[in-house]
């Protein structure tokens, strides 16, 4: 039991306390309680939960703000004006300060798109991957989520979906998504993170990847400032040969943690996942990532890049779980770091465990800063020092995106990466 | 312990047994009262005969011990230990030792000599011979055909035996046990002891501090290279008393020295608490060389009884360019959990970490290694092959990290795990901390299994399964064989095939 709660954990369990009346009734309204209580029992993660041993929530966020309000129109267009889909055609799917705002979401065929607090949403299949979790930043969400979307995809969508998280008031936002990819069915996602300098966003995605469906995804994690804060949580299933191709960009924000829960639940699936990360200055970047085989002959990859400088600190925790009788696993991870300078840090924990002895499972992390042979490579052909350096981390990072398929899509997160080694002239 | 009785009464009730080394030496034992207070302490104090600063160090870490709680963020699991059930103290009376190898149990002869142990130190071993004297093995003009190993045999908490004593003291080596040491060189022990593993370092090194009997001391004085591999054959034997070794090896300016550690262990039957600490301390360009050979008893075929090993090691590359390479082959032992680890604080000190752990049946293994580089120009390797069978659970935890001094850290680590059958966990979990730039580390980790392709290919030569797994499983962990004394070596791989058995089929 948590005896000693911060100022922050007693403003959550005030917002609890406040919404409970509100949420009556709405679908998920049941798991609510249940959910917080658990979350209320240990409060924010700290540094001696092992999980959080590296991101200690509860020092950095002894205080929290107040809880977002209802997004105002006319600021939200103005946002939304001010920053294009990445991808050419998208369909929109927004959700500013936690709620889903159908009048800026577009509809498309084989797509269908509800609001989770609507009562004539189907739900039924909402919730399932979190049942089980202990994931503290999960319990938090889906004990006090205020709104969100529950996106079914029956076939081949229409068009790329582009999710848009706004953040328009220095709030506390919890949006909670649903993505539910149908047998056969196809989509790809944009996930955005849009906030003002003091958001704190804990936001909370489901993704089932139904049999011989394919999804990808890629969540774009661009703070303002080093005083915002994104938490963001994906618990996915994929089943029987369905794919998941998944991307993170992390670049802006003060406090960023990335956790992905997948569970490869039906023979022959693959899942992968590639992250691309830069923290510099006070940045602190944190990728955990948890993939679990319970089937057979199923493939899992992670490949993450980051560069860190200025003191920004990347925290990597990778870990496969192969279950008993999941044979035939190939399961890997490699994640490199780069240092800009002599400061910042860097950790890697990457973590196997097998339960299945007819697999193949590695990984590899290392740290280190630029090559300077590649350097004087470089600097021998008649490119100057700082270009040559430029060059090599930029090669560096932008290996992670190399899966991106939409190649506006890929030069654009490119783009964000080269941007933010830019800042506070790390590079 | 409440499970313990519940225990003892399954395994009298079971027949089978694979342990090879299981026996009980039936010694009389001088005892300390059951359970752990302070008279107990003064007790094993007085027993020592201990100076007063040596008590109060001991009661000093006693009361820390009694604020701490016991840790449980491993891997492995096992019934709660009632640290008020064991006895802390037996000193074995010698009696009736036999005359002869002749009259030695031969299944523990032919032990020794799967193992690969030398006649003249079976002698020892087996309670024929004590140090000095001639042993009937001796021919005229015969030099000792299997090198030199000196060794320190623990036989339970007190040494008894140690040899080549004098043709150390030659070279000014000091190679006693720690009790000894405590006596005759207090200045090096209390300027040492508890410099490396502090007495409130972790729960079981803190009890460790409080209670410990015996272990070795070495103290290797500048510029000396040992002269001889310096060896302690650890034995568990009286039933029900924890083991609480201490070993302190200091390896002074430009010194060299080789020490290996090798166990076998009395069948037991309830589980027994190993705790014991390792302190090295490097200076300036010293080297020290550890090997450990554990096969100390792992329970029966269902996972009953065996030993709990919960070590604290710890090398502190304290001087320039000096170097501590740890290397184990941990088989036995129902529970194993230690990280052998180096403070890489003088510049350009290297540390180095070679681990075998094999786990069969119902064994757990929680082990790995600690690399912290403070200095500059500090390099560290670490090379760990984990094998899991049967229905163990084989861990590797290992924590390498640099601090923002540590400019131009290098560390490479690999850890591979083998797995045979489907029954068996292997477990991976590194730490890699980088806290400055310049520092360069690779880690990279495997999981796999024995090819079919590499057993089809032995048992198409007419090589039996086991033998076929026992030689692909040697071959798997060549490199860290190879970091071994020959001694070590030719028995580690015997050990292997016999820790193996059974895995198959």
């Amino acid at each position: 039991m948590n005896n000693n709660p911060t100022e922050a954990e007693r403003a959550l369990a005030d917002l609890f306390e406040a919404r409970k009346a509100g949420f009556a009734g709405t679908p998920l309204d049941a798991a609510r309680e249940s959910a917080f209580s658990r979350f209320a029992a240990n409060g924010l993660p700290h540094r001696r939960v092992e999980a959080y041993k590296y991101t200690d929530l509860r020092a950095r966020l002894r205080e929290l703000p107040g809880a977002a309000g209802a997004p105002d129109a006319a600021k939200l267009a103005a946002v939304l004006a001010d920053n294009p889909p990445l991808v050419e055609g998208a369909a929109r799917i927004v959700i500013a300060n936690g709620r889903y705002v159908p009048e800026h979401s577009s509809t498309m065929a084989n797509v269908t798109v509800a609001s989770l607090l609507d009562p004539a949403a189907d739900t039924t299949r909402v919730g399932k991957l979190v049942a089980e979790s202990d994931d503290p930043l999960t319990l938090a969400n889906v004990g006090l989520f205020e709104g969100g979307v529950v996106i079914n995809v029956t076939g081949e969508a229409g068009a790329p979906l582009e999710i848009v998280h706004v953040s328009l008031d220095d709030g506390l936002v919890m949006g909670r998504t649903a993505v539910i990819v149908a047998p056969e069915a196809r989509v790809s996602v944009v996930e955005r993170a849009i906030g003002t300098a003091g958001t704190v966003a804990n936001d909370l995605t489901e993704l089932t990847v139904g049999a011989r469906a394919k999804a990808s995804w890629i969540r774009i994690e661009a703070g303002v400032g080093d005083k915002t804060v994104q938490l963001g949580t994906l618990h996915t299933e994929i089943d029987e040969e369905g794919a998941l191709e998944h991307l993170t960009v992390s670049t802006g924000a003060g406090l960023s943690r990335n956790q992905i829960f997948a569970s490869i639940v039906g023979d022959e699936a693959d899942a992968h996942f590639r992250a691309a990360t830069v923290a510099i200055g006070k940045r602190h970047v944190d990728n955990t990532m948890v993939v679990r085989h319970d089937a057979l002959n199923s493939r899992s990859s992670e490949v993450l890049r980051s560069a860190v400088g200025h003191g920004g600190t990347a925290i990597v925790q990778g870990r496969i779980i192969v279950d008993p009788g999941a044979q035939k696993t190939d399961a890997r991870m490699m994640s490199n770091a780069l240092f800009l300078d002599d400061s910042g840090e860097v950790v890697n924990k990457p973590e196997l465990e097998i339960f299945a002895d007819d697999v193949q499972c590695g990984h590899g992390a290392t740290s280190g800063d630029i090559d300077e042979e590649m350097v004087f490579y470089l600097r021998a052909r008649g490119i100057p020092q700082a270009t040559a350096r430029r060059l090599l981390v930029e090669a560096f990072l932008v290996e992670a995106l190399d899966r991106v398929e939409d190649e506006a899509l890929r030069e654009g997160l490119a783009d964000s990466l080269r941007a933010a080694l830019d800042l506070e002239g790390a590079l | 312990m409440p499970a313990v009785q519940e225990t003892i009464d399954r395994v009298a009730a079971i027949d089978v047994d694979k342990y090879k080394y299981g026996f009980v030496t039936d010694i009389e034992s001088e005892k300390a009262p059951k359970g752990l207070n302070e008279e107990v302490i003064a007790f094993i104090s007085a027993k020592k005969g201990e100076p007063q600063w040596m008590l109060d160090w001991r009661l000093e870490a006693y009361r820390r011990w009694l604020t701490l709680e016991e840790p449980d963020w491993s891997t492995v699991s096992y019934p709660k230990i009632d640290y008020n059930d064991l006895y802390y103290y037996a000193a074995p009376k010698v009696k009736d030792a036999p005359n002869s190898l002749d009259e030695v149990d031969p299944e523990l002869l032919r032990t020794y000599e799967k193992l690969g142990i030398p006649l003249k130190e079976q002698e020892i071993l087996a309670g024929v011979r004590k140090q000095g004297e001639p042993s009937e093995l001796d021919e005229a003009g015969e030099s000792n055909p299997y090198g030199r190993v000196a060794v320190d045999a623990v036989f339970d908490s007190v040494s008894v035996v140690t040899t080549f004593k004098d043709e150390l003291a030659k070279a000014g080596v000091i190679f006693c046990s720690i009790s000894e040491a405590i006596r005759e060189h207090p200045e090096l022990v209390k300027q040492y002891l508890g410099t490396v593993v502090p007495t409130s370092d972790n729960f079981f090194a803190t009890l460790n501090s409080a209670v410990f009997t015996d272990g070795s001391f070495v103290y290797v004085p500048p510029g000396v290279r040992c002269p001889m591999e310096l060896s302690t054959y650890f034995r568990i034997n009286e039933q029900n008393t924890g083991q609480f070794e201490r070993t302190l090896i200091i390896a002074d300016k430009g010194s060299y020295v080789s020490y290996l550690e090798g166990c076998t262990a009395p069948q037991r039957d309830e589980n027994q608490l190993h705790a014991a600490v390792v302190e090295l301390i490097a200076l300036d360009d010293a080297e020290i060389k550890y090997s450990t050979v554990q096969n100390w008893y792992p329970g029966d075929a269902e996972g009953k009884g065996g030993i709990y090993n919960f070590v604290t090691k710890r090398g502190d590359c304290r001087g320039k360019r000096s170097k501590i390479s740890w290397t184990q082959v941990e088989t036995g032992s129902a529970i194993t959990w230690k990280y052998p680890s180096c403070i890489l604080r003088g510049e350009e000190s290297r540390g180095e970490f070679y681990s075998i752990a094999i786990s069969n049946g119902h064994q757990q293994i929680d082990s790995g290694t600690k690399m912290i580089h403070l200095g500059k120009n500090t390099s560290s390797r670490i090379i760990s092959k984990g094998i899991a069978a049967g229905q163990s659970l084989n861990t590797y935890r290992g924590l390498v990290r640099a601090n923002p001094r540590a400019k131009n850290a290098r560390n490479f680590t690999q850890c591979d795990s083998l797995l045979i059958g489907d029954k068996c966990a292997a477990v991976t979990i590194p730490y890699v901390e980088s806290r400055t730039g310049t520092a360069q580390f690779e880690h990279e980790a495997t999981t796999s299994k024995i090819s079919d392709d590499q057993l089809f290919y032995c048992r198409a030569r007419g090589i039996g399964e086991e033998e076929a797994v026992a030689l692909i499983v040697n071959g798997f962990v060549r490199d860290v064989i190879q970091q071994l004394p020959m001694e070590f070596a030719v028995e580690a791989q015997k050990l292997i095939g016999v820790s193996l058995e059974g895995s198959v089929g």
